[in-house]
Order: C-alpha cells, then structure tokens, then sequence
C-alpha cells in the first residue's frame, strides 16, 4: 500500500499539469505579496502632496459651507429616525480632519488573517485541478487499465491514488502558506507595522493556516474522487466552474435560504471559525410598502466543518463504490 | 485446484457478459466455455465483436462477468487474481501508457509498484529493442515502438502466461514479423501465449492450438492441425498427362475445374476415387491426387456461416 502511494506520489510531480498548477500558485503568491506591498508602503511624497492639496480642498469647502452640511445632515437624520429611531447619519464626522486623509499604517497582525483566507481559497482552487487531472487522466487516456494488470486490488489503487492527491498537496499548501507568512511579515515589517502581533495572534494564525492546509487537502481529495466519477478533467472542472458561475453567481441573489449550504460561505466559516452573513428578509409594512433587509446571521464553525466533512466523505464513498464495480476500458 | 484446470492456464465455463447501452442490451459474451494449455502459443480467433476483448478484460479483472467461471493458471479469477497477477502480463487492446512520460519513467511506475528493481526496466527495454528510445516520450512512439514499450511492460514481472488482444493491429510488415517473432520465442520458452486476433493468417503462423468464437460463444477449439484437419477438403490437386482432355470430362460431369501450375484444381468435391474412376474411364491415369486442406479461413468462415456473422478482412 505504501509502495503504491510513494509510486503515485513520484507520479503526481512527474506531471504537467502538476507543475503548471504549481507555478500557477507560486505566480498568484507572488501577485498577493505585491498586493501586501501596494497595502503597507508609504504614500510617495507626490502622493502625499496630493493628498494634501486634496485635504485643502475639502477644508476650503467646509469653512465656507460646513455649518449648513451639518445642519443639512441632523435634518435628513431626524427623517431617517421617523423610520428607524436608532438611525445615525453621522453628522458629527463629517468634518474634514487630516487624521482622515493619507493612509492608514498596515498591521501585520490586522492583514495576515485576509491574506490567509484569499491564500487558502487559491490552495483549495489548486488541490481539486490537482486531484481531478490527476485521477482523470488515466481513465481518459486508458492508463487505468493497464495500471490495473499489475495491481488488481482496486480499493488499494484507489487509496493509493487519493492518498497521494492528498498527502502531495500537503507540501504545496505548506510551502505557499509559510512563504506568504514569511513575506507578508518582511514587506509589513519594513514598510509598516507589526506591532501587536502577540502569541495569541500567532496561535490564531496558525489554526488558521492549518484549517487553509486540511482544506487543500480535502479539495483534492474531491477532487480526485470526481475525477473517478467523471473520468475526464475538463468534465470535473466543467462542473466546478458550472457551479461557481451559476450558483454561486447568477443565482446566489435568489438563493437566499440556502446561503448556509453554498460552499464559499462554508469555506469563510470554516477558515475564520465562523461567518457572518446576511440574507435578505423582505416584507410588506401596514402601508403596503414591499421592503428588503439584510438580517445578519452566524453560519458556526461547527456547522462548516460538518458539512465540509460530510460532502468530502460522501463524494470519496461514492467514488470509491464506483470504481470498485466498475467496468473498466 | 482441480487436475483439469491444472494443467490449463486459462479455462472458463458458462462465461456471460452483457453490456447495457442506450439501444438496450448487446450480449457481449454468452456461456463461452474456453481452455487454453499449459505452453506454447495459443490463437483466440474472432471477427470484431465476437467477445473476445471482453473476455480477456474478465479474464483479467477489469470487466465484471455476469455469470460463469474462470480459472487463470489453477487460481479463481476474478476471486483469487491478485495471487497470480504476478505471473500474467497483457496487453489489452492498444497498448496504453501515460502519454507525457518516457518509454522508461512508465516502465520504472510499473516496476515500482510491483518492487521489482529498476534495473530490470533497462533489461526489458532492451529485450523489446528500445533500449535507445526509452528516454523519448511515449507520445513520440511509433504504434509498434508503442507495442514493443507494451510487450516491455509485461516482461517486468516475468509471467509464466502472456495475454496479447489483437497485437499486431496497425503495424508494418517489419512490426508484425517482429510481434509474431516475439510470441513465438515466448511460446518455445516454455510460457503460455494467449494471441487474440481476427487475423487468420497471424495466428495460423503462430499458434500452436485456437480456439474460434463468435457471437460470444465458443465455435471450436483444438490444435490447429486438428480445427483445420476437422473440416472437409472441398477441393482436390490433380496431376495428368493431358491436362485439357481432363479439365473437359470433369466440367462434362459437373464439376468446376481449373488448370494452376501444371496441375487440375477440382472444386466442389473431395472425393479421389470419383476423379479417378472418370478419368480412368477415358483412359487417363491420374499421376498425383492431393486434397487440398482448407486453410484456416476457410475453416472459419465456415464454422461462422450458420451464425450470420460477418466476413473478417483479408488475412494479412
């Protein structure tokens, strides 16, 4: 068995598109890091001075018309509480103050968390191509059954396969993640701050990093397994893109109670152990007026983690049932 | 393990196979009962679609049979096959490898997955003659590169019995004396050859026993002296003196005759004495009497003609 997986492993980075998807990774590492840096640095001194001539503006306007903004503002407030007494508008702020303008200083402890969520969506993104070309391809190219003439004990070249789509995306989550920790930490640390970054924050950082590692992994688990249910790459990333263009895009707005089930929202809780969101109530009032409010809701770690669980579990079960009866050609 | 199946390397009974399709049902295979020998080349003849890539994927474990029961050398299959695995290399159909690597990295997979060294990977590309190309991508190859890389693969694990499905589709003249060169070395060494084809020629050259089936049933099964020897000579060589004068009193009893090298051919009849007393009632003396054993496609086509099937092509 482990002979098996150490050769499927050899396999999976002898493979193309195992090294473009990797090179894809380390290009879209290299783009967040950019991102980190276009975040943390300094406003330029020709950035500043606009800023400045900006500011002055805004302060040229308010010494001429500021007390009537205001008053302008607490009476469309009054209104506003007609509706909703706790209605704020805050007119108290609109003053304009230099604290307000410029930039604010990037703290690593404030940022790495954002980074390590859009990181983890990228490592889930490569797991599954990853998982799914890899099983994929020798149905598509017929390799299955020769494979099988040397092994014929499927449930064992079934391990075998998603257990090297798994454990070889371990390496690769883990390199992508340490080297966006590492970078991040240089470019805030020289250009910003990284102030306030306590054990407790590194703690956090760490689960975070390794529940973003689990959902690698369990993305090319499934991966994997669909490439066994639908044989050929292209179909397996039809169906992911299918998903994400029309369910999570196109429909999203008019799936409102299903919010809790859609995998995006499942993956944020997942990885920040735990999700807002805000589906949309609508209603008519007593004046027959038809209205629609986001009411935040809480979608719990302990729910995503199920429901992640159980869909991989389902999707390796049937695959697994699959392949073990089926003819292969 | 029975004596019987002992001293078979491949026997099945009552084997069925039926796939489902969007038509309705095809019956791919339907009660094959099939025997191969211990050693030596053995042909498995069949137009296209007459079962026998089918049954060869059952034989190996990657076709569920619907009934029925198969031994491959004394072990249950598909039951037992991870036992004698080790001692079976095949090719089914084309031979199919993973396209972007070397001849050599598929070879060194295969190797590894069954711990045999990597040594004997360079040991068998040289055996199949590529031991100069195994560093060139498999996508590169040649169709008979591509089935010299697949007789490779099946010497790694030294099998005591070789199953090839159709091995010489799509090769040159050179490839496929190659091919059948290379069964036969495989069947005087000792080992049990399985050679599926729809040529008949192939295996006639070959083969040491055939078994013929169509529609998925068995037809008849012997060595090929015998398959060939069981049939009737429909024809009969006739040597004498006056060739013309006898050529007109044979086609005056009805019987189709032409001249070919010096001698009568007589079609239609297997009957020497019949001949012999015509021509000997015109005082012609017959010098030589042959009958003319059908060949193998003969045999075939007419073992297959009360079955509706379809013509194979030209033996090659």
């Amino acid at each position: 068995m482990m002979r098996l997986t150490r050769v499927e492993l050899r396999r999976l980075f002898s493979r193309r598109l195992t090294t473009i998807a990797l090179l894809g990774a380390l290009i879209l590492t290299a783009l967040m890091l950019f991102a980190t840096y276009q975040q943390a640095k300094p406003l330029s001194g020709s950035e500043l001075a606009s800023q400045r001539t900006s500011f002055n503006e805004a302060r040229k306007q308010w010494d001429a018309n500021g007390p009537q903004q205001v008053q302008d503002c607490l009476a469309a407030q009054v209104e506003a509480q007609k509706a909703d007494p706790k209605a704020n508008l805050g007119c108290s702020t609109i003053e304009p103050k230099w604290a307000n303008w410029g930039k604010p200083v990037a703290k690593y402890a404030e940022l790495m968390p954002s980074v390590l969520s859009g990181a983890s969506m990228l490592l889930a993104f490569v797991g599954f191509v990853i998982g799914a070309g890899f099983v994929a391809a020798e149905f598509s190219s017929g390799s299955m059954a020769n494979w099988l003439t040397f092994e014929p004990r499927r449930l064992r070249v079934y391990t075998s396969k998603l257990g090297a789509a798994g454990l070889g995306l371990l390496p690769i989550a883990l390199a992508v993640l340490s080297l966006l920790t590492a970078g991040t930490w240089l470019i805030v640390g020289h250009f910003a701050s990284t102030a306030g970054t306590t054990t407790k924050v590194w703690g956090n950082l760490a689960q975070m990093g390794g529940r973003a590692v689990l959902l690698a992994v369990a993305a090319a688990l499934a991966g994997a397994a669909m490439g066994v249910l639908f044989r050929h790459t292209a179909a397996v990333l039809g169906i992911a893109v299918g998903y994400l263009v029309l369910v999570e895009g196109v429909f999203r707005q008019a799936l409102q109670g299903v919010q809790p089930w859609l995998l995006s929202l499942n993956f944020e809780a997942w990885l920040q152990h735990g999700a807002k969101y805000f589906p949309l109530v609508c209603k008519t009032d007593g004046q027959g007026s038809y209205s629609c409010q986001g009411v935040e809701k809480l979608l719990t770690f302990g729910h995503s983690s199920a429901y992640l669980g159980i869909l991989v579990v389902l999707l390796v079960g049937l695959a697994a049932l699959t392949f073990r009866r089926r003819d292969i050609s | 393990m029975t004596t019987a199946t002992a001293e078979l390397a491949i026997s099945t009974r009552g084997l069925r196979k039926t796939y489902r399709n969007r038509k309705g049902r095809h019956v791919a295979v339907q009660g094959l009962d099939l025997d191969v020998p211990l050693g030596g080349v053995h042909g498995f003849l069949g137009p296209n679609g007459s079962g026998k890539t089918t049954t060869i994927r059952m034989l190996l474990g990657l076709v569920r049979a619907d009934s029925g029961s198969m031994t491959v050398l004394g072990h249950d299959v598909p039951k037992q096959l991870p036992e004698v695995v080790g001692q079976v290399g095949a090719i089914v159909e084309a031979p199919k490898f993973f396209p972007a690597f070397s001849g050599r990295k598929n070879l060194q997979l295969l190797a590894e997955a069954i711990g045999r060294p990597r040594g004997v990977v360079d040991q068998v590309l040289e055996q199949a003659g590529l031991g100069d190309r195994g560093k060139d991508k498999y996508r590169s190859y040649s169709l008979g590169m591509k089935q010299r890389l697949a007789i490779a693969a099946t010497l790694l694990k030294e099998p005591d019995l070789l199953i090839f499905d159709e091995p010489t589709n799509g090769l040159d003249p050179a490839g496929i004396r190659e091919i059948r060169n290379t069964m036969r070395s495989l069947g005087e060494q000792g080992k049990t050859v399985l050679v599926s084809s729809h040529i008949l020629d192939e295996v006639e050259q070959v083969a040491d026993s055939v078994s013929i089936i169509g529609h998925g049933r068995l037809l008849a099964s012997g060595t090929v002296n015998d398959v060939i020897g069981n049939q009737k000579a429909t024809s009969m060589r006739v040597g004498v003196a006056d060739l013309m004068a006898a050529q007109r009193i044979l086609t005056d009893g009805g019987l189709l005759v032409q001249q070919e090298s010096g001698l009568l051919v007589v079609t239609g009849t297997s009957d020497g004495a019949e001949i012999t007393r015509r021509l000997a009632c015109h005082d012609l003396f017959v010098n030589e009497l042959t009958p003319v054993r059908a060949d193998l496609e003969s045999v075939f086509l007419e073992l297959t003609a009360d079955e509706g099937l379809e013509t194979v092509g030209a033996p090659r």
